[in-house]
């Protein structure tokens, strides 16, 4: 595995990715589903790697949070008709494809779009050798304006959209040479079982961009419970790096690379500063406000570090043996 | 795995490291060494010379690996080459062009030659990044570079063989300048149009220069601007490469000494609406390495090479020469 580590410095105080008035909505319908819903039942072992040493780490609207002392990933123990649910929830759908959801997502987040998308060309043209014309399946993405972009940049022949809320799927696509499954990992219940589905749709050798929200996230490690974007059902799995290793190895995976561009763990933790422990010195130390110039670079310690709570991973299928698939063979 | 019987002439610190990077590809087999200190060897399990021809003639072998001096680099590889084996040279091709050209000629006359000259850096992984975005276009054209490799000599630098000019046929800028050199000459194309300023600025008692600065331009107009430096008390090594649509900078080396720097890529997209808040400070993208797998590539393609019929693609003879050319040019169009 080529080990590298990414790292943006953005020169500006970033406008927030998320109309808060919109982002309010969607956690009250969450919070709504929640308690139709709720669940008490604490979980047995990671959904990740299996290990049964599972500590809770805090709670949100009555359902527990907990961190696998073995892999470090967080999950919540929800059942997979309801995390099903959650996403085909008539209001949530209806909020998130309106047009005023949609308009707010392109305003506030195209350069970051720009940014995915050349990242894409880029690693593709770096395994696959080339970035036009390639067979893209895009993976529950529910931005239209990233949609078009994508169908735009020149980088797809063929665009197969999805899981989408945006049109539903036609067809179970196969043969792609890359699957894009952007920021959905969070959402699922048997992440190997959906990855192993994402395997199917790749041909030999293609190529998975995954990114996802990281329970080995600064911000989470730091706030816990007091980090308010973090709730139930939108957010069910949050894998370590070293459980995100271990579900694309299950999944028939081999990961070529995995990095942690996040930029906002500091903001977050800054905007919530009063929700950290008392007992944190470090924390409490660090946020004192003549340390303002040098956040910045903390951050991008973080992101060197892999600490930062957004990972982007580049995986690769690895080849099918004869007589079955790989994937079935890494159980 | 096939595996290629091979001979390694020169152990030294590179004949060390080959016979390691050979035995952990598994498609070698080594057959022999040669030192001219051979009794000073440890004590690798294969036949030991302190000939190298009698070396290469005495064993069944397909390739010759050859760590030697500069200045004996032609022999042997002329010698290995009209024999029908396979030949991997160290850097540099000879100790000047007409040693590369001696090579050249002996390469053209054999049928079906193999010849590989050992410029690890355009398999450093920073290297690799910088090709790919290079040949994706996402960052345009590249129309100039500028580059810096230098080094802090060492305690016994005026006694080192590649001081000696008879020997090594130049200094800092043969020795080491030339990976910058054939970096840039990897990415920008041969240069035609060649300045230089090639001096002993602090180690005056020395027979090789200890800085050597180039302005180079290719046909189509690129220019590059390299300086090598053996008075670079802090090692250092940066090559930025400025494109048409973006700006790419590989600052840093994974070396064995590993006193050049976190290896590094950084690269920037020309923003001037700027998008991103601020004129001139573009989003930066950073990737770091902590591993250097160049040794390992380097040595796969020989063996695809040898093995496959795999046509040579990095630092083959005609690399070799233009390379030479331009040193040449370098020490001989000074200030």
């Amino acid at each position: 595995m080529l080990r590298a580590f990414d790292y943006t410095e953005y020169s500006y105080v970033r406008k927030n990715i998320q109309n808060r008035e919109l982002f309010d909505r969607e956690k009250c319908i969450a919070q709504k589903y929640v308690y139709s819903n709720p669940v008490k039942i604490r979980p047995e072992v990671c959904p990740v790697c299996g290990n049964s040493r599972l500590e809770y780490l805090f709670h949100r609207w009555d359902i527990n949070y907990y961190r696998c002392q073995e892999c470090g990933s967080i999950f919540v123990n929800v059942q997979e008709d309801a995390a099903a649910g959650y996403l085909e929830n008539k209001e949530l759908k209806s909020l998130r494809i309106s047009s005023e959801y949609q308009k707010e997502a392109e305003d506030r987040r195209s350069n970051m779009w720009d940014e995915w998308i050349h990242w894409i060309k880029y690693r593709a043209y770096r395994y696959i050798g080339k970035n036009t014309e390639l067979y893209v399946v895009d993976y529950g993405d529910r931005y239209q304006g990233l949609v078009d972009r994508l169908q735009g940049s020149g980088l797809c022949g063929r665009y197969v959209l999805t899981d989408s809320i945006l049109e539903p799927g036609t067809e179970e696509p196969e043969g792609a040479d890359i699957v894009l499954y952007l920021n959905q990992l969070q959402h699922v219940v048997e992440p190997v079982s959906v990855l192993k589905r994402l395997s199917e749709q790749l041909k030999e050798d293609g190529l998975l961009l995954l990114s996802t929200r990281l329970g080995t996230g600064f911000d989470i490690l730091t706030l816990k419970g007091g980090l308010d974007n973090i709730f139930p059902y939108e957010h069910i799995m949050l894998p370590s790096k070293e459980g995100l290793e271990i579900l694309l190895d299950k999944a028939g995976f081999e990961l070529l690379e995995f990095v942690t561009p996040g930029t906002l763990d500091i903001q977050y933790v800054l905007d919530n500063i009063e929700r950290v422990e008392e007992g944190n010195l470090f924390a409490h130390a660090l946020f004192k406000p003549e340390n303002g110039p040098n956040l910045m670079d903390f951050q991008r310690f973080l992101q060197k570090a892999g600490l930062s709570s957004f990972g982007q991973t580049v995986a690769r299928k690895k080849k099918r043996k004869s007589g079955g698939n790989i994937a079935d063979m890494a159980e | 795995m096939r595996k290629v019987r091979t001979a390694i002439i020169g152990m030294g610190r590179m004949g060390k490291l080959r016979y390691q990077k050979m035995e952990e590809h598994g498609g070698y087999e080594i057959a022999a060494v040669c030192d001219v200190s051979v009794e000073k060897l440890p004590d690798y399990p294969v036949a030991k010379y302190s000939d190298w021809k009698q070396c290469i003639d005495e064993n069944d072998i397909d390739a010759v690996v050859v760590c030697t001096y500069n200045q004996i680099i032609p022999d042997i590889v002329c010698y290995a080459l009209r024999k029908g084996y396979a030949v991997f040279s160290e850097k540099p091709p000879g100790r000047n062009l007409s040693d590369t050209l001696r090579m050249k000629k002996t390469y053209e006359e054999r049928k079906k030659p193999i010849l590989k000259f050992g410029f690890n850096h355009r398999y450093h992984n920073s290297v690799l990044e910088a090709r790919a975005l290079l040949d994706s276009k996402l960052l345009g054209d590249v129309v100039c570079a500028r580059g810096v490799y230098g080094k802090a000599g060492s305690m016994d630098f005026a006694d080192e063989w590649r001081n000696h000019t008879e020997i090594s046929g130049g200094g800092i800028m043969l020795d080491q300048g030339i990976h910058m050199l054939d970096l840039m000459y990897y990415f920008l194309g041969e240069f035609v149009e060649i300045q230089s300023s090639v001096d002993n600025l602090v180690w005056k008692d020395i027979h090789a220069e200890d800085s050597a600065f180039s302005i180079l331009k290719t046909a189509d107009g690129k220019v590059a601007s390299l300086h090598s430096s053996a008075i670079q008390w802090k090692h250092k090594f940066n090559l930025d490469l400025i494109c048409t649509k973006g700006f790419i900078s590989l600052n840093g080396l994974l070396t064995s000494t590993q006193s050049y720097g976190e290896e590094q890529i950084s690269y920037y997209r020309k923003d001037l609406e700027a998008r991103d808040g601020k004129l001139g400070k573009p989003i930066e993208h950073t990737m770091c390495f902590d591993s250097d797998e160049s040794w390992d590539y380097e040595m796969e393609e020989f063996y695809q090479s040898v093995v496959n019929g795999v046509p040579v693609r990095q630092g083959t003879i005609y690399d070799a020469v233009n390379l030479m050319e331009m040193v040449d040019k370098i020490y001989t169009h000074g200030l």
